[in-house]
């Protein structure tokens, strides 16, 4: 069942790279994250793709797609929604937000105001929200795209390390090559087509694939030694001043699972976790100041390659 | 290129050729090394068994049942048991050993029935030692060694692959590091050839303490000069004989006269020419006494010891044997008792145990008032009686303990202490007959023993060591007088019961057959060089006085306990690995030896992703993803999932031979 499942996954980012010329490799880490339950985080400078890559995963999957595009004058209640008076009732009538979706484009992120993106934050972490003492719950399954610009400077409200903590992945998507740009300009822009493409799954398989990751992908007490080793030696060396957090574990651990499932396996080896070791890490842990012009992933690739594996 | 590949198949040696063809030559040493000693119906046994099994091995295609073998085997076992006798053990063994092995080669051979030829190889070898042990023993061992270490090898080759073929050069490598080995095996081996044979004499007795208070067989008693007595455990000899009462069990070793007023010695006794003494009544008692090597020449008999056999041994008048030399070895002798406690001798002859010292302290004074004033009128055997009683009387204490170190003992023990050992109390005793005109001599030897049902024998070590004394009797002759407390917990009899004695007494019969076994074998020459190394060391100024020898001995010792320590340590760490460790680390060697080598932190997916070549990138591919689903399922791998992953490694190993052509 599982290979059958990881199969149908990779039919999936074969059928949407059609779509997305040459980001293979952001669609596939999106989806790991997504199926970990986890966020992402995509830093990188606008017109690559950001948005395309978003709508093609909730349109593939069958899922609702939401998208806020972030200002320094952007309210929490635009992002989660409000209660409006309506007169011929005479009652409060909720007015959901953006937010209500199950893919969310949090755009620019680092342009929104610190309440602001903390509203979001909270959101993403308890899949909650609350307006005007009530609780709503979020749709299932949750999943946040949130972009930001690393060159744009001013006017910006960089994201403090502690919500950086909070995305599974950060990734980005980069250049295409000259062929794919090629065919992108020769081809047009096609993303009118993707708001018309059938979904392949509904929200009900996604759900239980997401279920499937977390219960029956076996990760031995062999892998979480590693994982622990690689966590305590981020912890000890001396490019990192604070290194990963439990919460920073657990994700190592879930996005291996995901990426064993993806790889048809039912049990986590050790290159499921260095794989994805440099978008799992360099985001949530604070490097020292000395070493921050460096190449993060390359530290942390340095990092991983000392640690022994299991076999 | 066709000729070039016949070349190649001639050249090449068939494994299981070469491990059986070995098995069948180790088989052979063993035999050889014990077919001097064993029967000639066995030997022709053997060789008639031998020679069918090579024939069934080349020409017939038939195999005999293992259960029918396993019968076989039972019954020779339990024909040698019948067999052997506690004189003749060995024999026997070895002959059930040689048909043992010759059925053991009709066998279908699975890798634990060549580990059981050699096994058996072995132990004929061991066997062969215990009955003659000369340079042609040597020259077994280390062929024997050479072609053990070699065939085992091979042997773990053919376990993994038995179709494996090996070119003639690997054949020769392999067969030139195993004599290698072998080389290196000699200096460790040697050293083990010093002091197997002998292992329960006293290697560490250098540890112990150097004065000689410890209880135990002297061939002179000074008093005054030790305070504190310590028990020595270690069984001087054993008697093999019925079990007497225990009152008779006085073991006479040695006579002593002669006393300076602090130490008795022995001045020597007329020899005695008559070798029997028809003249003791009393039931007579024969012994097999085998007498541990103790640095002194007299032979302990029951008292009273008639008749001593055993080469060059001299009898004397007084009832004791000596050898001229002190007895450095292991020996067995004979001898015949008569249990009686007295023993006629002629008045001229007893006169001469009236000596004593000259009175410098006025100590004799003072003793002769005592033994006056104990004997009053009495004469001859009530004077004996009265002495006696004085100091058997509860007056006086056994002690080993706190004895005074003093230039007047016998006064001091006399008149003041009243607490001493039984040469205190025998000296006493002998010394004041003499003061009241009563020829009196101590003897020295040893009361008590423990009696081993097992063997048959007593069993005496050297803290059973006492005096007594005899006094001469008119018309009666020698009575055996002993003035020591008796149940005052010396050595005196006591009888010890329960759980620990009777474990301590089967391990001494152990000790006992091993006696038995290598009695007559010469090796004090051997333990003489360790004894001289041992007491270089124990000088405190360690003067270098050993030969080149003796130093070379010492060298190897020191080289070769570091490289025993050593090969155990990496013995363990072996073993401490896991199936899967094991399997893991076969198939990277494997690798390795193609040229791929996986780095520490490098996942074994990854690691296969960058081998080059095809084919052995297929076979890795194999073992990996199969060995990954137990490995990080934390599932046990199972005989059948091990098997198969064994022959992906054989299959990957060969890999490299295919692609080569």
């Amino acid at each position: 069942m599982t290979e059958t499942q990881g199969q149908r996954l990779n039919e999936i980012i074969k059928f949407l790279s059609v779509y997305l010329h040459g980001k293979d490799k952001a669609l596939r880490l999106s989806l790991i994250t997504f199926f970990s339950k986890g966020h992402l985080l995509i830093e990188d400078l606008p017109g690559l793709g950001k948005t395309t890559l978003a709508i093609a995963i909730s349109k593939a999957l069958g899922l609702s797609f939401g998208r806020i595009q972030c200002t320094s004058d952007l309210l929490p209640t635009d992002i989660t929604g409000l209660s409006i008076y309506k007169k011929d009732s005479g009652e409060f009538e909720f007015h959901p937000g953006p937010i209500f979706s199950n893919i969310v484009l949090v755009d620019e992120i680092n342009r929104a105001t610190p309440k602001t993106q903390s509203a979001l934050l909270e959101a993403m972490g308890e899949k909650q929200t609350t307006i005007e003492g009530k609780t709503y719950k979020l749709p299932k399954p949750f999943f946040v795209i949130a972009t930001q610009n690393p060159v744009e400077q001013f006017g910006t409200f960089p994201l403090p390390e502690s919500q950086m903590d909070r995305f599974m992945m950060k990734i980005s998507i980069g250049y295409v090559s000259r062929e794919a740009e090629k065919e992108i300009i020769s081809g047009g822009s096609r993303r009118e087509e993707l708001y018309a493409i059938e979904p392949m799954m509904n929200s009900d398989e996604v759900m239980q694939i997401q279920r499937d990751v977390k219960g029956k992908v076996y990760s031995s007490s062999k892998i979480m030694d590693y994982i622990m080793d690689i966590v305590e030696a981020t912890r000890n060396t001396k490019y990192i001043l604070a290194g990963i957090s439990t919460r920073g574990a657990l994700a190592l651990n879930a996005t291996a699972k995901t990426n064993a499932y993806f790889h048809g396996r039912d049990f986590v080896i050790p290159e499921d976790i260095k794989e994805l070791a440099e978008h799992t890490i360099p985001h949530r842990v604070i490097f020292r100041e000395e070493y921050d012009s460096l190449d993060k992933k390359e530290i942390v690739r340095s990092i991983i390659d000392r640690i022994p594996v299991p076999a | 290129m066709k000729s070039k590949n016949m070349l190649n198949y001639g050249a090449r040696l068939k494994i299981e050729t070469l491990v059986k063809g070995f098995s069948y030559a180790i088989g052979l040493v063993g035999f050889l090394s014990v077919a001097r000693e064993t029967g000639f119906i066995y030997n022709l046994l053997f060789a008639g068994l031998c020679a069918f099994a090579t024939y069934r091995e080349y020409k017939l295609n038939f195999t005999v049942p293992r259960w029918g073998i396993n019968i076989v085997s039972v019954l020779l076992i339990a024909l040698a048991l019948i067999r052997i006798t506690q004189d003749n053990m060995v024999v026997p063994a070895l002959e059930s050993l040689i048909a043992l092995l010759g059925v053991k080669f009709l066998e279908e051979k699975r890798f634990r029935d060549y580990m059981q030829i050699y096994a058996i190889s072995i132990f004929l070898l061991a066997g062969s030692a215990l009955l003659s042990l000369d340079m042609l023993f040597l020259a077994f061992f280390f062929t024997l060694i050479f072609l053990i270490t070699m065939t085992v090898v091979l042997l773990a080759c053919y376990s993994e692959d038995s179709a494996m073929e090996l070119q003639f050069s690997t054949a020769v490598k392999i067969l030139s590091r195993a004599f290698l080995i072998t080389l290196i095996s000699i200096p460790i081996t040697v050293m083990f050839f010093i002091i197997l044979p002998r292992t329960n004499y006293p290697l560490l007795n250098f540890l112990n303490r150097a004065s000689s208070g410890l209880s135990g067989f002297t061939d002179s008693i000074t008093l005054g000069e030790i305070s504190d007595i310590f028990e020595d455990n270690t069984v001087l000899f054993r008697a093999k004989m019925n079990r007497v009462d225990d009152k008779y069990l006085y073991w006479r070793g040695i006579v002593l006269e002669h006393f300076d007023g602090r130490t008795w010695r022995n001045i020597g006794a007329p020899e005695n020419i008559k070798l029997w003494r028809t003249d003791l009544r009393g039931e007579r008692i024969s012994q097999s006494i085998f007498l541990e090597p103790y640095n002194n020449r007299y032979f302990f008999g029951l008292d009273k010891p008639i008749y001593v056999r055993y080469p060059r041994s001299k009898g004397f008048d007084d009832l004791t044997f000596s050898l001229s030399e002190n007895i450095m070895r292991k020996i067995k002798y004979d001898v015949i008792s008569s249990l009686s406690d007295t023993m006629p001798a002629r008045k001229e002859e007893a006169n001469r145990y009236l000596q004593l010292p000259m009175d410098k302290h006025g100590t004799l004074s003072k003793i002769k008032e005592l033994a006056d004033s104990i004997t009053g009128n009495k004469k001859g055997e009530a004077a004996v009686n009265a002495l006696l009683g004085h100091l058997t009387g509860g007056m006086f204490r056994y002690s080993i303990k706190g004895m005074p170190v003093t230039k007047k003992p016998l006064e001091e023990f006399l008149f003041a202490r009243k607490e001493g050992s039984c040469e205190y109390y025998a000296s006493a005793m002998a010394v004041m007959l003499r003061l009241s005109g009563i020829p009196a001599r101590i003897v020295g030897g040893f009361r008590g023993g423990d009696y081993n049902d097992l063997g048959g024998y007593y069993m005496i070590p050297q803290k059973y060591a006492h005096v007594w004394v005899e006094a001469y009797i008119e018309d009666k002759g020698w009575k055996r007088i002993d003035p020591t407390p008796a149940g005052s917990g010396g050595p005196t009899v006591k009888i010890r019961k329960g759980f620990m004695l009777k474990l301590k007494l089967f391990i001494d019969s152990i000790n006992y057959y091993w006696s038995v076994a290598v009695i007559n074998y010469n090796l004090e020459k051997q333990i003489n060089i360790l004894g001289g190394v041992m007491h270089a060391f124990k000088q405190p100024s360690l003067k270098f006085e050993m030969d080149k020898k003796t130093l070379a001995e010492l060298g190897l010792f020191i080289i070769a306990v570091p490289a025993v320590l050593g090969l155990l340590l990496a013995l363990l760490r072996r073993k401490r690995q896991t199936i899967e460790e094991g399997l893991l680390s076969r198939f990277l060697s494997v690798m390795e030896r193609h040229g791929y080598k996986k780095g520490r932190a490098e996942g074994l997916e990854e690691f296969i992703s960058k081998i080059a070549d095809n084919g052995i990138r297929e076979s890795a591919a194999m073992f990996v993803s199969k060995f990954q689903r137990f490995y990080y399922r934390d599932m046990k791998i199972g005989k059948d999932e091990l098997k198969k992953l064994d022959d992906i490694i054989v299959e990957a190993k060969r890999r490299r031979a295919d692609s080569n052509r």
